[in-house]
This record gives C-alpha cells, structure tokens and sequence, in this order.
C-alpha cells in the first residue's frame, strides 16, 4: 500500500471512529432533549386532558395506547410473545397478565434505555411517583389508574407479576439507568374507566 | 520490526483500525447487554 492511500484510509478512519463514539455517548442524552423540546411545547397539558378524555364514540377506533403525562410518555401497546422483538417496538404488554377489560394485574414492559429505536419508551419511567395519573386506551375505552407504590426491586423478585384481585396497572423497567442491575416497578391502581 | 517502523502510516493504519473495530464491538455488547437484561425474565 502506498503512502498516500494510507494517509487517506487513516483520515477516514479517524472520522468512522469519531462518529461510532460519538454516537455511543451522545445517544443516551437523546431521550433528555427529547422531554426538553415536548415540555416546552406544553405536551404535558394536552396529556393530562388526554387522561381524562375518553375516545369519542363516533371516532375511529384508536389503537391500544399508554398515556403517562408526568413522562410525557403517549406510546402504543404491542402485543404477542416474543419478548425481545416486542420491546424492540416499545411497551409491550406481558401476555401472562392481564389486560385492563379483565380487571386482575395488567403488567406493561419497556425498556429504560437502548441504543436502538425507540431507545427505551421507559427512559423517564421515575418521573411517575405516587399520585401521578396514568391513561391506557383499551379497546376504545378510557382506563385512568393512579399511582400507588414505587419500588426498586432485585430481578429476580417476580411477585410483581402475580394476579390481584384489585385492578392494577404494573409498569416495569430497568434501573438505574446506565447499569441494568434491579428493576423500577410502578403499581397504579383504578380510578376510572370511560 | 524494521519493516513497520519503515512505514509509519501503516502503523497508525492498523491501531485505527483496531480501534475502531473496538468501538463498534463495545457499542454492540452496550446495547445488547441493555435490552438483553429485561427480557430475560419473560421469555
């Protein structure tokens, strides 16, 4: 190889080398400047309206969504088996639970963060403390839950999944965020349903 | 040895592209560690 190959390969190294660590410490601040631009857009108003307002009767039927205002968090629920690939798509149902039409414990999964899309629909899932309102769209129907209990809890620690006999909405999650070590789990209970 | 130190540019080729190649690896164990973690439970 000649030298003036070789010093033009070097630069374009250099450059591929910038971008891969770039993109793999500036990815994780993504989601932040995100939640900026949405709060200073007033998301956060229209979520919490969106809480309390149930799908109109005459509209189009609207896809399965969770709604968490104190996250600025409106995603759609996906269904099926296979962990991996759901949560690759964002909150995904756990098909063992329940659903909200059922009562029992319906339990939702994210990821907290990911370097891939939609880079963890979960990522701000500590902003929901006690109190908060969450709203699942189930079938048409308005479902409002409000937040219960926080808790941090080792992975192991499956007694989250088990049925209630009250309606709960259980959100689960990695935590802390950079060292997936323990689990953020949120249980809401059922305040309303629309 | 006296052949690398003869072409310096070639040297610096194959730590860069070491690197590189590193930092891709690490990227991918980063982000398959991260979401491997939470689905283990619920397979």
């Amino acid at each position: 190889m000649n030298s003036k190959f070789l010093k033009r390969a070097n630069n374009i190294l250099i450059v591929l080398i910038i971008v891969v660590n770039g993109y793999v410490i500036a990815t994780p601040f993504y989601p932040r400047l995100i939640f900026l631009v949405h709060s200073h857009q007033g998301q956060a108003v229209q979520l919490k309206q969106a809480v309390h307002q149930p799908p109109a009767a005459s509209a189009p039927a609207q896809p399965d969504h969770l709604i968490i205002p104190s996250m600025l968090l409106d995603q759609p629920i996906n269904e099926g088996t296979d962990a991996y690939a759901e949560l690759d798509k964002g909150v995904w149902r756990w098909p063992g639970g329940s659903s909200p039409d059922k009562a029992g414990n319906t339990v939702l999964l994210g990821h907290r963060f990911t370097y891939t899309t939609p880079k963890g629909v979960f990522y701000f899932l500590d902003k929901a403390t006690v109190g908060s309102e969450i709203g699942l769209v189930w079938n048409n129907k308005l479902y409002t839950y409000k937040v219960a209990a926080t808790k941090v809890v080792p992975p192991t620690d499956v007694s989250i999944l088990a049925p209630t006999t009250e309606p709960t909405l259980t959100l689960y999650t990695c935590t802390p965020l950079w060292n997936p070590k323990s689990r953020l789990v949120i249980t809401a209970l059922l305040e309303t349903t629309k | 040895m006296k052949k690398f130190s003869a072409n310096p540019e070639a040297v610096k080729f194959w730590i860069l592209l070491a690197i590189l190649l590193l930092s891709i690896g690490l990227a991918w164990y980063l982000n398959s560690s991260l979401s491997q973690s939470l689905t283990d439970q619920f397979k």
